[in-house]
């Protein structure tokens, strides 16, 4: 077995310590981080990601095959920063007002990590104006907006809403998820992207942030 | 006498059972498992099934005397979603206008929403969810404790444990709403309270209402807390103080 596929299937087993070890090893052994991080990270995490959504697995799977994915990213992040690849592009993440649930907002907020975005983490409770504040002063790209319960999703459209009277709705991505939101309510609301899982968050959150650079 | 076919949520099965034994019409209650809100689309699945069922017909049809329930009343909030999009196919469905169970326990929405702002942070106790859910506790986490451990190992086990304790930090009450007409209150009251006891929050206990469950099961339907959706037509999420509304009917003006 390739040491990038040992990476994959350590990662998909949620051991982190091995994942470390394993992605150290291939970098001794000369390979690229870009290499270590798409054919051994985020393959495991891809192969992760289809599981769930077929109910093959459970959350705490890839709450550990994600904290392992960290471990790895971990390793590779400083080569590579030193290799002239700076971050993806910088995230303002947070579960809305009035929710206080965070497991979904702590995954995507690894997967975005993973895939070489910077983020910032409100954690939960966040009133719609944290958001744009803290977006302004990071000068992130895109808004992450997470919640659980249908009580709290009109928070979301606050947090549009807000974007548009700091004026700032057209220089930033915003982009919602949990539980009960879908794509129609993010019509609705006029927000820009949703995803279903972590794992396509992450990736939209790449393309976003590349199309914004075009 | 109205013929009255209901689908609810097992976390109402006392609520529910003791409001029909008393309601004036003839009742016919399905109980659909409790927790499947935590899966949208399997609730989604069940609840047309049970609809799709009901729409056969009536089963003490003689002689074609009465072919068809009057009304399938759903006891559903939103629920996560798990409600959007079932339809009835041939009878007129109502709904409660509501985002769960507890303003079905409450009573109202508005008291709902009320308690929601004035306590915030808020974990909501009842008998069913006490009976027929594994509420967070002391049993709870020794036993996923255990299985963690076995299933993925100490270290990953520990950093679970704490993820699955995270939003639970961030929680401050057990909220426990009692019904009066119930004899066990003193159970279910000291549950939650070693529940919050546990998990270091407050306990606090506010009378249940039976009011909106009643009229519901009495075949009173006021515009202010159901919906009465037509056949054929969709249930979406207004987004709006009414919570529910029939799709179509919810495009911004």
């Amino acid at each position: 077995m390739s040491i990038l596929n040992e990476i994959s299937q350590a990662l998909q087993s949620g051991k982190a310590k091995i994942v470390k070890e394993l992605v150290q090893k291939a970098v001794d052994e000369g390979l690229s981080a870009v290499n270590i991080l798409n054919s051994g990270l985020l393959d495991g995490m891809a192969v992760i990601g289809e599981k769930f959504k077929n109910d093959e697995i459970y959350v705490p799977d890839v709450l550990i095959a994600a904290r392992a994915m960290n471990a790895g990213t971990e390793i590779i992040k400083p080569l590579l920063i030193s290799s002239g690849a700076k971050a993806v592009g910088k995230v303002v993440i947070g579960t809305v007002f009035g929710d206080l649930h965070d497991i979904g907002k702590n995954l995507v907020k690894m997967m975005l990590e993973g895939r070489g975005l910077e983020v910032v983490d409100l954690g939960v409770n966040v009133p719609a104006q944290k958001f744009i504040d803290m977006a302004i002063q990071e000068n992130a790209q895109i808004i992450c907006c997470s919640t659980l319960l249908t009580t709290t999703m009109p928070e979301m459209e606050i947090v549009v809403n807000a974007a548009k009277n700091a004026g700032i709705r057209e220089k930033v991505t915003i982009m919602i998820g949990g539980a009960p939101v879908n794509q129609s309510y993010c019509d609705k609301i006029s927000a820009d992207i949703y995803t279903a899982d972590a794992a396509s968050a992450a990736e939209e959150a790449v393309k976003a942030c590349k199309a914004g650079e075009a | 006498m109205l013929r009255l076919k209901i689908i609810a949520c097992d976390v109402l099965n006392r609520e529910i059972s003791y409001l029909a034994s008393q309601s004036e019409h003839f009742t016919d209650v399905t109980f659909v498992h409790q927790g499947l809100h935590d899966t949208p689309e399997k609730l989604n699945k069940r609840l047309q099934y049970e609809i799709d069922r009901a729409n056969e017909g009536f089963p003490y049809n003689y002689f074609d005397t009465c072919p068809d329930y009057d009304y399938i009343i759903v006891c559903y909030g939103l629920c996560s979603n798990g409600i959007t999009g079932i339809s009835s196919r041939r009878l007129p469905m109502v709904v409660p206008k509501a985002h769960d169970c507890i303003t079905l326990l409450l009573g109202s929405k508005e008291r709902y929403m009320d308690l929601f702002r004035q306590q915030p942070g808020t974990y909501w106790f009842s008998t069913g969810w006490i009976e027929r859910g594994w509420q967070p506790g002391e049993l709870k986490y020794t036993t996923l404790q255990r299985e963690y451990i076995q299933k993925y190992g100490e270290e990953n086990a520990e950093y679970l444990m704490e993820m699955e304790q995270s939003w639970m930090k961030e929680y401050n009450n057990a909220g426990f709403i009692s019904w009066s007409s119930f004899k066990n209150n003193e159970f279910y009251r000291s549950a939650a309270r070693s529940a919050a006891d546990f998990l270091n929050w407050d306990f606090f206990e506010v009378p249940g209402n039976p009011d909106l469950l009643k009229n519901m099961l009495n075949g009173r339907f006021n515009e202010n807390e159901v919906l009465i959706v037509p056949p054929g037509a969709k249930i979406a999420a207004s987004n709006d103080n009414d919570i529910i509304t029939v799709e179509g009917d919810n495009q911004d003006v």
